[in-house]
């Protein structure tokens, strides 16, 4: 029985590499959606954020106590890619590519099959289709408004 | 339009079965202008399920047990009938690319300048223009 090993998932904005990275990254506050499934400890989060740069953390941040390290930052190349690791060894991999007035960006997630097959299956279809539509969404907002 | 898994669907989406899905998306990347929009693999290196767009169109592509292509098939069984803007600009690509194809672009009686091709397993398809007026 095999099991999902890696998602990619594609879409094009309408800014340039440089923009897109630092939207990604210094903006995912405002575009990381809110819910009892996105984050680790729903009740008490009340923001996401980077570190920037290669040993940085993203960390989901309380009210009170110390925030909490969701994964951490292996490669970080503004305008080009960004590659994180999680406590579990899987990995996600951002890249930033400049596709005509567009840039392509690219969100891979390797590493489901060191999870639990629910899990691993649920990354496949929802994960990574869902960070990169949020993160596109707030993009067309932001280049529109 | 259909909303889910944060992507919108076309209500009617073609599901495509290849032999070699990675050599089909390299192609309909390069001859017929696809875009790779969702890619997920599985432990042993196949291909879980493709996702390609095109305009508005989205094809869903992969291996799945008991299904065969036109490759070995041995026969075509639907074609896939698609809009484009600059129908002489796709003949040029295609042919580029090396697709097998069934001529060059011509004006329709039904109001269409269009070209048949065949992809490396064999599927049909066909791209058409509306004519001006």
């Amino acid at each position: 029985m095999t099991k999902p090993a890696s998602v990619r998932v594609t879409v094009y904005v309408a800014v340039d590499p440089a923009a897109a990275f630092e939207v990604f990254t210094a903006e995912i506050d405002e575009w990381y959606r809110r819910g009892p499934h996105n984050f680790f400890d729903p009740v008490r989060a009340v923001a996401i954020r980077f570190e920037p740069g290669v040993g940085g953390r993203l960390l989901e941040v309380y009210g009170e106590g110390k925030p909490r390290e969701m994964a951490r930052v292996e490669v970080w190349e503004p305008g080009i890619r960004l590659l994180l690791r999680d406590s579990r060894d899987t990995e996600i991999d951002v890249t930033f590519e400049a596709s005509g007035d567009e840039t392509k960006v690219t969100l891979e997630h390797r590493g489901l099959e060191r999870l639990p097959t629910a899990e691993a299956e649920s990354h496949a279809r929802f994960g990574g289709r869902l960070l990169i539509a949020w993160f596109s969404e707030y993009m067309r907002e932001r280049t529109s408004a | 339009m259909t909303e889910y898994a944060g992507q919108s669907f076309p209500t009617l989406c073609p599901y495509l079965f290849y032999e070699d899905t990675g050599a089909a998306m390299e192609f309909l990347e390069r001859a017929f202008g696809f875009r790779e929009r969702l890619v997920t693999k599985d432990d042993d290196g196949t291909y879980r399920h493709v996702e390609m767009e095109r305009g508005g169109g989205v094809v869903m592509m992969g291996s799945p047990p008991g299904h065969k292509s036109p490759k070995s098939l041995g026969q075509v069984t639907v074609g896939l009938y698609l809009h484009v803007d600059d129908v002489d600009k796709l003949y040029e690509q295609a042919k580029a690319a090396g697709a097998e194809l069934d001529g060059e672009p011509a004006d329709q009686a039904y109001g269409v300048r269009s070209f048949g091709a065949r992809d490396p397993e064999g599927h049909q398809w066909w791209f058409a223009q509306p004519l001006a007026g």
